[in-house]
């Protein structure tokens, strides 16, 4: 009894014995933090900090700011989950202040308008005013074009993105909010926002403009970001324990926005004819005018051997010398577009020959394109503003630099890799840029996440692991033939 | 798969000149004369004649019947004395010594509880040799042709003294024959079990010739009747195949494919789906699988018998799993070696020959052929140094230069299968890492245009020359009558070539198989042991890869290749727009990002020293080097019960294998600290039952088997064979066969360069995250094919003429269609397979005649295969669009080779026949052809390759004594093309012809055998497989000394 006891027993281990089984993978190590207290991690600066993208401030970019995005890979390793609240958006497309003039409109997404042609172009989604926030306390201070004085400035309630979790609209400031939170470690993105506005209207706006009534297409002046970074570094020196990573601004002009729509199309004999024939007496204005001027100006040329069978865009160029016409009206200023010269992304089409001739017959407003002396004069302005940044580095040992200027050069003229895969600095398929051209896609805030987290992991001895950027999406695209 | 019809006119023209040869060489010429015997055969208690009993000579299978009146007549060619052996179902078995022709009322015993009275034993014969003066002879052959047991013969010589001694188990009577030269030849009739002091007393003779024909029978009654379709090479057939080795001669066997990779490993298979490392053909040595065990294989004879120790080569072709164990799914081949007590003494062979001619010439003159030798030797010696104890050992060395594969026809994008090497995206069958590459944004109108790296020739990487040697021996111990011990070794070591995900050199590549065994007269238990050691063996594109990224890594590389051809490098003195500049730019040292040198060219010293660092190095991140040595432990038993009821057989078994894979982590997940083994069993048993007066015979077995990692798996078997008037026997069977995933399939986990192949176990699945993640490769070509057609730049074509992204976006569907899901890759299971089978073996006019006819119908579920996916690094569920650009750019994409089981079921049928016709002069003229084919072409991409063609035919034509002492063998050899699948890569196989002659001459006064032959007359290379070497000429010259047989 006891054998064929042991005998069916045997027998059952037999078949269904155990299978193999490879060993556990070994976990990744526990979260060090190092010298760093993740306790409060906080986040304060423009567009780009807070998950703007696609020129719109929506709920799948915000999750993907870079604040989300290190303190998501802080929480894979951490024994404790470390909290970071956004004053969640609740909205898909969101709001686009730069594409609403009509009608709200919400996030970009790009186009392909002309089988056939490389050039693509953008389109918006449907939007939706930013809502209340009314969730619990936040931890990501960052308004969508944020100027470094209005930190301070109650009067910041009039960006709806600020106006929407402020305390108290109208009287609260955003460092209070910040100084109220108490932050352990904090991200620190100031400058974008106030170079970029003056560059992406094409440098029409004033550089030196009344600190008090700043445009919208403005140049923060120098010293007024000087002194606002100042106090916004005493208070958080004075009023927390924080340490403090502060970006440096990147060179803006190698951004897709001003480089990505070529001044140079084709065209074809029969349209080369018509806009010749549309500038003739313009051009006789010119050509008189030349004969006798020590400052030429030049003519439009459509017909051209070099290159061939492509044409230039036609501008309206405020730099160039005044032509007073017999009837004493003024002859406008029109030229075409010389090789380094961009159009810009903010453009509503694409310059066409045909139809209403945009960048043709229309010659584009200053507003839409960018020269080589702009890009000269935003670099400089970058380069002062990094320098009052710098500066202000050497004063405090709590306050570390992410040097951006130096990164995105890097991914600018080096390019960028992971893991095999190649990242382009454009906003194609490939690219690190959202469909503004501006604000970093998700791809690219992963990028830059990264380097936060080398910083990070470097001054404090801490170990977070990089997030694995082939893992976040790229931009949207459709075919859009009609 | 479809025959082309110029393959199928090629055939059928080659047949047709073939039997236009066949009736001009006429069949009239006679060599021997016959001995005539006619009688009557009677019940010995009732004096009735006997119908329908079997007539024939003992040891032979030449039969003929005795019609209603008992009465029979035959005529053989043949002396006397000869045995008759008188054979009825419910008559016991007689033997009748002959002596003269005519025989009357022989009376037959009625059968009893004891059964037919047949009774093997061991039989000793001790005895001297003298001339008619009384002096000793020496090196006298003494041999037993014929044995009643086995089909072979038994011999040995007498020593210095005249004596001679032999052993063996048989049924009494067996007939002696004593011959040497100079010295008349004498047959003896031995009755007694223990024959001492024979003395036999040999005459002079001014003859010195053997006048011993040995006329092999056309088929022996064990096979003729089986339950199988059984083919069977005996010892003779195989030393007069027409071939450089005997192993060749295998795939002149009706239903076999071969697959040849080195001169050395060819890989045999039956009834479809073929490859390069067959897993599902069994290959059996002795009673010990040959398979490496790490591959799951057996290498052709790489590790398997010497040519002087073979003695019969029996191959089954179809499942038989049943009885033979799980995993034989194609079909089965038996290699058995010589028993050193039943051939005894000492044998050599030496052969000289020469491959590798040019194609079409040779050198600058008539004399100047081209071409390397070929030097194979062997040796072998065998003695019973008692009557309880014989040893044997066998030594064999074979030095060449080995067949090359040199297929450049490009397979990537391009002119494709035109040898173009200046396209960009060039891919060529042989060559190696060239199959990295990349989509870059420099096609026409902004399309993208896929670019190549520039990789290596195989002829560049592997050196062909190669010496290889056999060793072999066994000590058989016969403990008493019944009872015999067997220690048994075999060791191969050398380099061969072996086609299978990538091209791989094995060097100084070892196999050891070691077995004791014990040998009862109802039973057996085995038990051995089969190790693998890979040596110094690399992979080609491993080395072709290391090699490249040694110069320039992957991504500089197309960046370097990018910029020069849009002008980037214009300052550097780059042209833009030109391919080839810009090609030899990313060639190059020109430095871009990252350093760079000049790639490493072959034949220059840098090469050559870097190639040296790569394959030296284990491991495919470095090198190229790999590590396989694989262990396996079997043991295995069974039981007959065959003679303990009458009209009842029954016989049992079982078995236990354990495998020790040991790669180091580079094959296995065999990393440190990660040990991993695989263990198997199962037993079968068999119950046979004959009915209708022995006329039909109903055979059912069942089989239960369990491997460690999948469920048990029953598999059933029922045969029904039928004798019909005496010669026409039909067979019906049924069979359900599974085949354990192997060890490679469970558990590999190997980096092939251009992908990952990984074994169907869940646990090395799981962590890819396959679901939503990754493509089936059939879907990336569906998508690409439609996206080059929205690209074409023919306005005619294409009017639309989108640019490479808007027609990516545009096919996004057919991309989403192909994503896999949860239920789509699963842990692998055993494969089945369920088949009718229907066959008809005769013999007829006489012996003369052999018709065998086999059609059978095969059903496969759960084909295990390799599921080819395509994971972009990033999520098509994160970004289709991105990941569409990601599936075509190597570095951005992981390929996974994954075995899994088909989920659509497969059916194949196939129809083989095999005509043989001796004349009365001898020759001997066959034919045998096999169709085989799918009922449909699977959509299901696990699904194997067929790899078979649809048709093939084989033609013999011989004599082995045309005169006394002179034989010739002529093989010739048509396939249709076909189409060819497998990891390493898919194309075509063209269709093919080649005839094998061969010359014999004995030449008895040294007893040796000169063998003159030419295996692919007319030098037409050929490759049987994709991608595998190509086959040429192999004219040779071969001397073989064998007392026993010459």
């Amino acid at each position: 009894m006891y054998n064929s006891k042991l005998f069916i027993s045997a027998l059952v281990y037999l078949s269904i014995s155990c299978s193999y089984e490879l060993p556990e993978p070994l976990p990744p190590s526990i979260l060090d933090a190092g010298t760093a207290d993740f306790g409060r991690i906080a986040v304060l600066g423009g567009s780009q900090s807070a998950g703007f993208m696609d020129g719109a401030l929506y709920m799948e970019g915000q999750s993907h700011s870079v604040g989300a995005i290190l303190v998501n890979q802080i929480n894979q390793t951490s024994p404790e989950s470390v909290v970071f609240q956004q004053p969640g958006i609740n909205s898909l497309n969101g709001y686009n202040p730069a594409a609403s003039a009509v009608d709200t409109r919400g996030k970009y997404f790009i186009k392909f308008i002309d089988p056939g042609s490389s050039q693509p172009f953008k389109d918006t989604h449907s939007g939706e005013m930013p809502e209340l926030y009314t969730g619990p306390a936040i931890s990501n201070f960052s308004v969508p074009n944020l100027r470094s004085n209005q930190v301070m400035n109650p009067a910041l309630s009039a960006n709806p993105y600020y106006n929407r979790f402020a305390s108290i609209p109208g009287t609260s400031t955003l460092i209070d909010e910040l100084l109220e939170y108490n932050p352990t470690l904090l991200f620190l993105e100031m400058g974008w926002d106030d170079i970029l506005p003056y560059a992406v209207n094409g440098l029409t706006g004033d550089e030196n403009g009344d600190p008090d009534q700043l445009g919208p297409a403005d140049l923060t002046p120098v010293e007024l970001f000087r002194s606002s970074l100042e106090q916004i570094m005493e208070d958080l020196i004075t009023k927390t324990d924080a340490q403090i990573i502060i970006t440096n601004i990147p060179d803006v002009t190698a951004f897709p926005f001003f480089n990505s729509i070529s001044p140079i199309a084709p065209i074809n004999v029969n349209e080369a004819g018509l806009l010749q024939a549309f500038y003739r007496d313009y051009n006789l204005q010119v050509t008189r005018y030349n004969a006798t001027a020590e400052t030429p100006r030049p003519v439009i040329q459509f017909f051209s051997d070099d290159p061939p069978n492509l044409w230039k865009v036609v501008v309206e160029d405020p730099t160039l010398p005044e032509i007073l016409l017999d009837d004493g009206s003024l002859l406008p200023k029109y030229r075409q577009m010389e090789d380094g010269e961009y159009v810009l992304w903010s453009v509503p089409q694409l310059p066409t020959a045909k139809g209403d001739g945009f960048g043709t017959f229309s010659p584009l407003h200053k507003s839409l394109f960018f020269t080589e002396q702009d890009i000269v004069k935003i670099q400089e302005s970058i380069q002062e503003f990094n320098e009052i940044i710098s500066e202000l580095i050497v004063t405090n040992n709590r306050v570390h630099l992410l040097d951006c200027q130096q990164i995105f050069s890097r991914w600018a003229t080096e390019g960028i890799a992971t893991d095999g895969v190649i990242h382009s600095y454009d906003f194609a398929r490939t690219g690190i840029f959202s469909a503004d051209g501006l604000t970093l896609n998700r791809r690219g805030s992963a990028l830059m996440s990264n380097q936060v987290i080398d910083l990070i992991n470097n001054i404090y001895g801490s170990n977070i692991q990089h997030a694995d950027v082939n893992d976040f999406r790229g931009n949207e695209f459709v075919n859009d033939f009609d | 798969m479809l025959i082309e019809k110029r393959s199928l006119k090629v055939i059928l023209v080659k047949s047709f000149g073939f039997w236009l040869v066949l009736s001009l060489c006429g069949l009239t010429l006679h060599s021997q004369s016959n001995i005539s015997i006619s009688g009557r055969i009677q019940s010995s208690s009732q004096n009735k004649a006997i119908s329908d009993a079997q007539v024939g000579i003992k040891g032979q299978q030449f039969t003929v019947f005795t019609n209603d009146n008992g009465e029979f007549a035959l005529s053989v060619p043949n002396k006397f004395p000869i045995i008759l052996q008188l054979r009825h179902a419910e008559f016991q078995t007689a033997y009748l010594i002959v002596n003269s022709g005519v025989y009357q009322n022989v009376e037959l015993n009625p059968r009893n509880e004891s059964g037919d009275g047949v009774r093997s034993q061991i039989i000793r014969i001790f005895g001297s040799v003298y001339d008619d003066k009384s002096n000793p002879l020496k090196n006298v052959n003494v041999i037993i042709h014929q044995l009643q047991r086995e089909q072979r013969p038994v011999g040995t010589t007498s020593d210095k003294n005249g004596a001679f001694q032999l052993f063996f188990n048989d049924v009494l009577p067996v007939v002696l024959e004593v011959s040497s030269l100079g010295y008349e030849n004498k047959r003896l009739v031995i009755d007694s079990r223990d024959t001492k002091d024979l003395e036999i007393i040999l005459g002079a003779t001014s003859l010195g010739l053997k006048e011993i024909i040995i006329q092999g029978e056309k088929i022996e009654q064990d096979i003729l009747r089986a339950d199988y379709s059984i083919e069977k090479l005996d010892v003779k057939e195989l030393q007069l195949a027409p071939s450089f080795d005997f192993y060749d001669a295998i795939a002149g066997l009706k239903d076999v494919d071969v697959a040849t990779q080195s001169m050395q490993f060819q890989s045999i298979n039956a009834r479809g789906f073929n490859a390069t490392g067959n897993v599902r053909f069994t290959q059996m040595v002795d009673g010990m699988d040959n398979q490496a065990p790490g591959f799951g294989f057996a290498m052709g004879n790489f590790a398997g018998v010497s040519e002087l120790d073979i003695e019969s080569i029996e191959l089954i072709p179809g499942p038989t799993s049943a009885q033979y164990g799980l995993n034989v799914f194609n079909g089965i081949l038996f290699m058995k070696s010589k028993d050193p007590f039943l051939f005894q003494g000492l044998s050599g062979t030496l052969k000289l020959a020469a491959n590798r001619f040019p194609e079409g010439g040779g050198g600058k003159d008539f004399f100047d052929l081209g071409g390397s030798g070929v030097y194979d030797f062997s040796v072998r010696y065998a003695k019973a140094v008692s009557p309880k104890l014989a040893f044997k050992t066998n030594l064999s060395v074979i030095s060449a230069n080995d067949w090359a594969a040199n297929n450049f026809d490009n397979i990537g994008v391009g002119e494709r299968f035109e040898r173009h090497s200046d396209v960009p995206g060039y891919n060529g069958v042989n060559s190696y890492g060239d199959e990295v590459q990349a989509d870059l944004p420099i096609g026409p109108f902004g399309s993208n245009l896929t670019v190549t790296r520039t990789g290596y020739a195989e002829e560049d990487l592997f050196d062909y020359d190669f010496t290889n040697y056999k060793i072999s021996g066994a000590i058989h111990y016969k403990i008493n009558e019944n009872l015999q011990g067997i220690v048994q070794g075999n060791f191969a070591k050398g380099n061969t070539f072996y086609t299978g995900d990538n091209r791989l050199f094995l060097r100084n590549f070892q196999l050891f198989q070691g077995k004791v065994e014990l040998q009862g007269s109802r039973f057996n238990l085995r038990g051995y042991a089969t190790q693998q050691k890979t040596g110094d063996s690399f992979d080609g594109r491993f080395l072709a890869l290391q090699l490249m990224r040694a110069a320039r890594s992957d991504e500089d590389w197309f960046k370097v290749y990018e910029a020069a051809f849009t002008g980037l490098l214009i300052s550097r003195g780059i042209t833009p727009g030109d391919h080839e500049v810009a090609r030899a730019t990313a060639d190059s040292d020109l430095q871009l990002t990252s350093p760079a040198e000049d790639r490493l060219e072959p034949g220059t010293e840098p090469f050559n020293i870097k190639r040296n660092e790569i394959i030296s190095t284990r491991g495919f991140e470095e090198g190229a080097g790999f590590k396989d040595n694989t262990v396996l432990y079997h043991i295995d038993g069974s039981y007959d019960f065959a003679e303990l009821w009458d009209y009842w057989s029954v016989s049992l078994g079982a078995n236990y294998r354990f495998f020790d894979p040991e790669s180091s982590g580079i094959l296995f997940p065999d990393s440190a600290g990660n040990d991993i083994t695989m263990s198997e069993y199962g037993g079968f048993l068999q119950i046979r039952r004959k009915l209708l007066t022995d006329k039909l015979q109903i055979t059912a077995s069942a089989r239960v088997d369990k491997n460690e990692n999948f469920d048990p798996r029953f598999t059933p078997r029922a045969s029904f064979l039928y004798r019909f008037k005496k010669d026409h026997n039909f067979r019906l069977s049924f069979q359900t066969g599974f085949r354990f995933p192997n060890l490679r399939e469970t558990f590999t986990n190997q980096n092939l360069g251009s992908a990952q192949l990984i074994g169907g176990l869940w646990p090395l699945i799981s962590p890819l995250n396959l679901a939503g993640n990754a493509f089936f490769q059939q879907t990336v070509d569906k998508f690409n094919q439609s996206v080059a057609l929205n690209t074409n730049p023919d306005p005619e074509v294409n009017p639309l003429r989108f640019n490479q992204e808007q027609a990516e976006l545009l096919n996004l569907s057919i991309l989403e269609s192909g994503l896999v899901s949860d239920s789509q890759i699963n842990e692998i299971k055993p494969e089945q397979i369920r088949t009718i089978e229907f066959g008809y073996k005769s013999v007829l006019a006489n012996n003369k005649l052999l018709i065998d006819f086999t059609y059978y119908h095969n059903t496969y579920q759960d084909f295990i295969g390799i599921v080819r996916l395509v994971k972009p690094k990033t999520s098509p569920l994160q970004d289709m669009f991105l990941a569409a650009r990601q599936i075509n750019n190597s570095t951005e994409r992981e390929v996974f080779f994954i075995y899994n089981n088909a989920r659509e079921t497969v059916r194949s049928q196939g129809i083989s026949v095999n005509i043989d016709f001796t004349s009365t002069g001898g020759f001997i003229v066959g034919i045998n052809g096999a169709w085989a084919a799918l009922d449909s072409d699977p959509s299901d991409p696990i699904i194997p390759g067929f790899n078979t063609p649809k048709l093939k035919i084989n033609y013999t034509l011989g004599h082995n004594n045309i005169t006394p002492n002179m034989g010739f063998k002529v093989n010739l050899r048509t396939r249709s093309s076909y189409d060819w699948e497998s990891n390493f890569g898919d194309g075509r196989v063209e269709d093919y012809f080649n005839m094998d002659v061969q010359l014999n001459l004995r030449l008895p006064t040294i007893n040796s055998l000169l063998k003159f032959g030419m295996s692919n007359l007319g030098n037409e290379y050929y490759a049987n497989t994709f991608g595998g070497p190509r086959i040429g000429a192999l004219p040779y010259v071969q001397i073989t000394y064998d007392p026993m047989f010459y």
